[in-house]
């Protein structure tokens, strides 16, 4: 644990100057869950790691701004690595997590990095794994999401992000039947976006009162100007990659590698951050 | 693949894997039980290493689930 510790602030001091990280350029986020540096005054570790050989964990941070892969590789070794923590970057202190072993998402399988288009990905595997914050509240209105992932199959039922309470309260982003589709309990319910992609994705969406807009990329695909009139606190916890009403059959078969989120309207910014998060992916 | 069984042989098959693999730091278990809508019947994923009596299957039926909200 002490020798995690140090590692993670000494590479943290080291990141590179002049660097200016995503939240640096627009910050106020309230949840920043990434795999690379989101800010250049973020001294904590990027995530925890749980290997498979004797299921010792290890807190793993950053060298040049990006996850310390191979402070990574050498901890797991041969085996699996899963994450147990996602740390966020924000300031807020919404790390999700996970403490069930089963329900763990990999990031080294038989000691190879999981990556998406290059970059490190956690890998959910669509039947167990998710992550959950107990504390953090998506409500209300406004909001505006970033996610990076890519869907390894679309058809089925997928929760990606939800925080939804029986159909009370509550937002869910998901996939079924190869569209994106979302709710914001009680006012929006059923929204068909767009078509599902198994690319990997960036998905930007805009939750406000009477102005909603959901990207594919950076592409507006689809908007509405629905009133949102009620804005009930759902007691249940925010879940990456599963329902938390129905878990078991609905999580997200996905490699994620990017949740970013301000409780707020992000509108007049949507553009430029797209662009700084696809300079850093290259999805599009 | 998933031992189904009681609530009683799945909790202690997650008891016998969760102290024979030592978590620690911030993982506390092996597994989650899920019980059937039926609430009879229950199932627990079979960690690769750990066998057991209960009877075997390759996954859990969709109909176990609540599927109310669609």
């Amino acid at each position: 644990m002490s020798l995690g510790f140090g590692l993670g602030l000494q590479y943290s001091r080291l990141s590179g100057s002049g660097f200016e990280g995503m939240l640096n350029l627009f910050p106020n986020a309230s949840l920043g869950l990434s795999l690379r540096l989101l800010d250049k005054n973020y001294t904590g570790f990027c995530i925890k790691v749980r290997r498979s050989s004797n299921n010792d964990e290890l807190d793993i941070g950053f060298v040049n701004n990006e996850l310390d892969t191979a402070s990574l590789l050498t901890f797991v070794g041969s085996g699996d690595g899963f994450v147990s923590i996602w740390y966020d970057q924000s300031g807020q202190n919404i790390d999700v997590s996970q403490n069930v072993a089963s329900h763990q998402p990999i990031i080294v399988k038989a000691g190879v990095l999981e990556t998406e288009n290059g970059k490190p990905a956690l890998n959910f595997d669509g039947i167990n794994d998710f992550l959950l914050n107990t504390s953090f509240k998506l409500n209300p209105v406004p909001f505006t999401l970033f996610i990076v992932n890519k869907f390894n199959e679309t058809f089925k039922l997928q929760h990606l992000i939800d925080q939804s309470e029986d159909s009370n309260a509550g937002y869910l982003l998901r996939t079924i039947s190869n569209d994106y589709e979302y709710y914001y309990y009680p006012d929006i319910v059923d929204v068909t976006l767009a078509n599902a992609y198994t690319s990997q994705t960036l998905i930007s969406q805009l939750v406000a009162d009477e102005n909603q807009k959901f990207y594919l990329n950076s592409t507006l695909s689809a908007s509405a100007t629905t009133a949102i009139n009620n804005n009930p606190i759902p007691t249940y916890d925010f879940a990456i990659g599963t329902d938390p009403d129905n878990s078991g059959e609905r999580n997200a078969d996905t490699f994620l590698q990017e949740v970013i989120i301000y409780k707020s309207n992000q509108e007049s910014n949507i553009t430029d951050i797209q662009e700084n998060i696809n300079n850093h992916y290259s999805i599009y | 693949m998933y031992y189904t069984g009681t609530k009683e042989e799945c909790e202690d098959y997650n008891t016998k894997v969760t102290l024979g693999e030592n978590y620690q730091s911030s993982t506390s278990r092996w597994s989650e039980v899920t019980g059937h809508q039926n609430k009879k019947d229950f199932a627990i994923l079979k960690h690769e290493s750990y066998e057991s009596d209960m009877t075997l299957i390759d996954k859990i039926p969709d109909s176990w689930y609540n599927n109310t909200e669609l």
